[in-house]
């Protein structure tokens, strides 16, 4: 009897054993996954997610939206390898109100654009900047230029509906031109 | 290079560039995260030379 069940744990040790190690080969993205908070609001917290399917489909945003309650972040982003299901974007959408989600491929981050020559800087405006930009050009928000929200550096600043870039290009008679875009 | 550390270097240059994002975004970043190099991210994160 004795022998019986200490051949039962061996063989239990090797089952979990092979699984261990077949997880870790695995789970290589998932351990990147890390956590940061704002420099000025420390409750104001972001999570990074690495998901390891090829393709991200709706149950593995769903796990990350539970991981975000559990841990109260209200923000965060999916880095994906190469798809993400339409399903997915959409239910990413439809919580946007309680968990700010966004979703970039693997591909677009391999470059920092913001480091690219033909990229001018950008500065994003706070809300007293905003008001008092608006305040000192006697403008009203619509007068502005715009920016779109799907544009690839709105994407990089995370910019919302309503915040304000500052754009500082060089110019070779002025120095610099600076203007400024409106997010819509 | 085979596919094992192309991936490896793939991983670590989006690694670099959403710190770079986090940062830019007014996340509290620590530099040695920003300036981590390959050697650094293949000892930390595939340990065994390996990615999947």
């Amino acid at each position: 009897m004795e022998r019986i069940s200490q051949y039962k744990d061996r063989n239990q040790d090797l089952l979990y054993g092979a699984t261990y190690s077949c997880r870790w080969k695995k789970n290589v993205r998932n351990a990147l996954m890390f956590m940061v908070q704002k420099k000025d609001d420390p409750a104001d917290q972001m999570l990074v997610f690495f998901p390891d399917e090829t393709s991200v489909g709706v149950k593995t945003i769903k796990k990350y939206c539970e991981l975000m309650v559990a841990k109260s972040v209200g923000r965060g982003i999916v880095i994906y390898q190469d798809k993400i299901t339409p399903m997915a974007t959409k239910v990413i959408s439809e919580v946007s109100h309680s968990y700010h989600l966004e979703s970039f491929q693997e591909a677009d981050l391999l470059v920092n654009i913001t480091e690219h020559t033909l990229v001018p800087e950008h500065v994003v405006l706070s809300s007293e900047e905003k008001e008092a930009l608006l305040k000192r050009y006697r403008l009203k928000e619509t007068q502005l230029p715009r920016i779109q929200p799907s544009d690839p550096i709105a994407r990089y600043y995370g910019l919302a509906r309503g915040q304000v870039v500052k754009i500082m290009r060089p110019s070779e008679t002025s120095g610099r031109y600076v203007s400024y875009r409106l997010c819509y | 290079m085979d596919n094992e550390s192309r991936e490896i270097v793939r991983l670590w240059r989006v690694y670099r560039t959403i710190h770079q994002l986090c940062a830019h975004r007014g996340y509290l970043i620590a530099q040695n995260e920003l300036d981590q190099d390959l050697e650094k991210f293949t000892g930390l994160f595939a340990s065994h030379g390996k990615v999947e």
